[in-house]
């Protein structure tokens, strides 16, 4: 399996810069024609991760295998993968045929078969009317198509994506989205996709690697990491999550503010009487006008805003301590007013239960956010 | 959070006074006076040019005193042989000077913008220490280096290329460095993730990226070459004048038309230097604004 075209194996791979840590002892399989997406802040490690794989930069500790091969010391001319730029990085000087043709030109294709390579790669991303352009002529959009035409044309056995939606508009980039899901599905070459958009990730990737500070928090499926966030940085990262800190009962989180969290699944990892996170998803927390009556799995407060996203329904609740967001679905809401008494209560199976070890990562005093741009 | 934060109350925008008669009449003023302003500091600036062009028509027998038209003086200037030399000599090291300083500014250029680090610090101290140096200083710092080297560095053209191509290679330098800085250095490695190496990458992206920075500044170390007087009258050996240096010889005494003649073919040469520049920038798909830009250096 590893040996396969188009299969990328990273083994304890660490990457420096001066003394900065960029990439940690990281491993990582990538299976041929998977779609995977490195998803984290920005200082993760995720884009080293990929100019290691590009060859742009070399590992200092551990090694890097390509459909089967050693790629140690491996210039990225010699490297069988290509790379979509963020801003793209189409030459400026050259239009978006010669663009488009580079790649085939400097491994000596014939002339004959170029000119057909490049109309099929420009056919495939809809750029085959602006061919004769210049970048500069076209749209953030039109030159984003370019680049992907440009490095799909070679037939990499992995494509490299660095960010190549980032400075695309919303709507954009979501049909952006779709169109290299469908590709990727068509011509079955390994997409290895960095970003810093969770929504981006989960819309298009087998698995998604979701790392922190040069390493892995958790490697799995969009749904699994939504559904079983690894540790409390990723279920803060995917989707958003309301957090309480609080010690760890054994069968949940009595929070600090006396909130008691029963689990219907308790996390083994956190041991009794430990600082502990309870989190619960905006769309679990249900709300109603009248006293539950339950001691546990819920919280009263007062309604402090409301927010219509077509869809949904988003109501702040300010409750003794902290702010919990509810999110629900528009269509039978319950609708509250500023002001109004209101109690939010969730199901057992819907707590998660964190170690405090990433708390101050996923609950933010803005207070305290580090100074760094 | 989205909660009720009060919203601050804006102060309302003030509807536009209608303008006062003063302040009418000070914008009449200003648009009329701003035309004739600029036409005053450009007629300061190409009075002296447009009166040298003028002299070479003149038939009297030096420039200092009009009589009347005539073309006497181009035909004459030909016949001047200490003239034409110094013309030839001067655009001989023009060229030989601009073409060196071309590689190695260009290469430095590149190297400046491309491996930075702590000694990029000191390689653009060093260029601008050349650049402020007072020229006297440099001119006669370097004759003394060229009389104690001797032989083929007090002949022919030698010290004079010499003595140019240090100033020109810094200003190559700068611009070249400038304009790499801008671009984005993620090209270079689109060229290398398109399987090009190091070399192709130099001669098929880098350089022709940078063509419009070397070929601005080629253009100006031509003419700072061609109009250099005081290091090149320090450095120059017996018998080697250039042009701009035998003007200035004959600034005590008297200077007949032909060298007015001789001023205007080389102002005419120098201009159509920059139309080649020009031309070559706007086949490479560069607009008005970005040739204008690039022969400021930008």
């Amino acid at each position: 399996m590893s040996g396969q075209r188009g299969s990328v194996e990273i083994v304890d791979v660490t990457k420096r810069f001066g003394s900065m840590v960029a990439v940690d002892k990281l491993s990582l399989e990538i299976t041929p024609g998977e779609f995977l997406s490195l998803l984290g802040p920005s200082g993760c490690g995720k884009t080293t991760t990929l100019r290691m794989l590009a060859g742009f930069d070399q590992p200092d500790e551990g090694f890097i295998r390509i459909s089967g091969d050693y790629v140690q010391g491996m210039p990225p001319y010699k490297r069988d993968v290509n790379t979509v730029f963020q801003q793209y990085a189409l030459f400026p000087h050259m239009t978006v045929a010669e663009n488009v043709a580079y790649g085939l030109r400097q491994k000596r294709v014939p002339r004959s078969e170029i000119s057909g390579r490049v109309a099929e790669a420009l056919d495939m991303v809809k750029m085959t009317k602006l061919a004769s352009r210049k970048p500069r002529q076209m749209s953030g959009g039109q030159q984003q198509r370019v680049a992907v035409a440009r490095a799909l044309v070679n037939r990499p056995s992995v494509l490299l994506l660095d960010e190549p939606l980032g400075a695309l508009d919303r709507k954009l980039r979501e049909e952006m989205q779709i169109e290299l899901k469908l590709l990727q599905n068509q011509l079955g070459i390994t997409f290895v996709f960095v970003t810093h958009d969770q929504e981006e990730a989960m819309g298009m990737s087998d698995r998604i690697a979701i790392m922190l500070d040069g390493h892995i928090e958790q490697l799995a499926n969009p749904e699994s990491v939504y559904e079983r966030p690894a540790s409390a940085f990723v279920a803060g990262f995917i989707g958003r999550n309301n957090f309480w800190r609080g010690i760890s009962t054994g069968t949940g989180v009595q929070a600090s503010d006396g909130t008691i969290f029963v689990s219907s699944s308790p996390e083994e990892r956190v041991a009794k009487g430990d600082a502990a996170l309870a989190a619960i998803r905006p769309e679990c927390i249900h709300l109603s006008a009248a006293d539950p009556g339950s001691t546990t799995n819920m919280i009263s407060g007062t309604v402090a805003g409301v927010s219509h996203y077509g869809d949904v329904l988003q109501y702040v609740i300010r409750t003794a301590e902290r702010d919990v967001i509810s999110l629900l679905p528009r269509q039978g809401a319950l609708r509250l007013a500023p002001g109004d008494s209101v109690w939010c209560h969730w199901d057992a199976s819907e707590v998660y239960q964190f170690s405090a070890d990433q708390a101050d990562l996923v609950i933010h005093d803005p207070a305290e956010d580090a100074v760094t741009s | 959070m989205t909660t009720d934060v009060p919203t601050e109350s804006r102060p309302a925008i003030e509807p536009p006074h209608p303008p006062s008669a003063f302040g009418r009449a000070r914008g009449v003023a200003a648009r009329a006076l701003l035309p004739g302003w600029s036409a005053l500091v450009i007629l300061f600036l190409f009075t002296p040019i447009f009166f040298l062009v003028a002299m070479s028509f003149n038939d009297f027998k030096t420039i200092f005193k009009w009589t009347k038209f005539s073309t006497k003086w181009w035909g004459k200037m030909f016949d001047n042989q200490t003239l034409v030399d110094s013309v030839v000599t001067s655009l001989e090291v023009a060229v030989i000077s601009t073409a060196i300083a071309l590689v190695l500014g260009t290469l430095a250029g590149i190297a400046l913008a491309r491996k930075p680090g702590k000694w990029t610090v000191g390689f653009v101290g060093l260029v601008l220490l050349i650049l402020v140096t007072p020229e006297i200083v440099d001119g006669a710092g370097q004759l003394s280096w060229f009389v104690r080297l001797g032989g083929p560095f007090r002949v022919g053209l030698t010290p004079i290329v010499l003595v140019h191509t240090v100033f020109s290679s810094a200003v190559v330098t700068l611009i070249v460095r400038a304009r790499l800085a801008g671009l984005d250095a993620r090209l270079e490695e689109a060229a290398a993730d398109l399987f090009a190496p190091p070399t192709r990458a130099f001669f098929q992206i880098t350089l022709p990226l940078v063509m419009p920075a070397v070929l601005s500044g080629g253009l100006l170390a031509f003419t700072l070459s061609l109009d250099n007087v005081v290091a090149t009258s320090f450095v120059s050996p017996a018998g080697k004048t250039t042009f701009p240096n035998y003007v200035f010889g004959l600034s005590g005494g008297v200077i007949r038309p032909e060298v007015a003649s001789m001023s205007t073919v080389v102002i005419g040469l120098t201009l159509v230097s920059v139309m080649i520049v020009a031309v070559v920038l706007r086949r490479g798909g560069q607009s008005g604004t970005e040739i204008a830009a690039t022969f400021t250096g930008n």
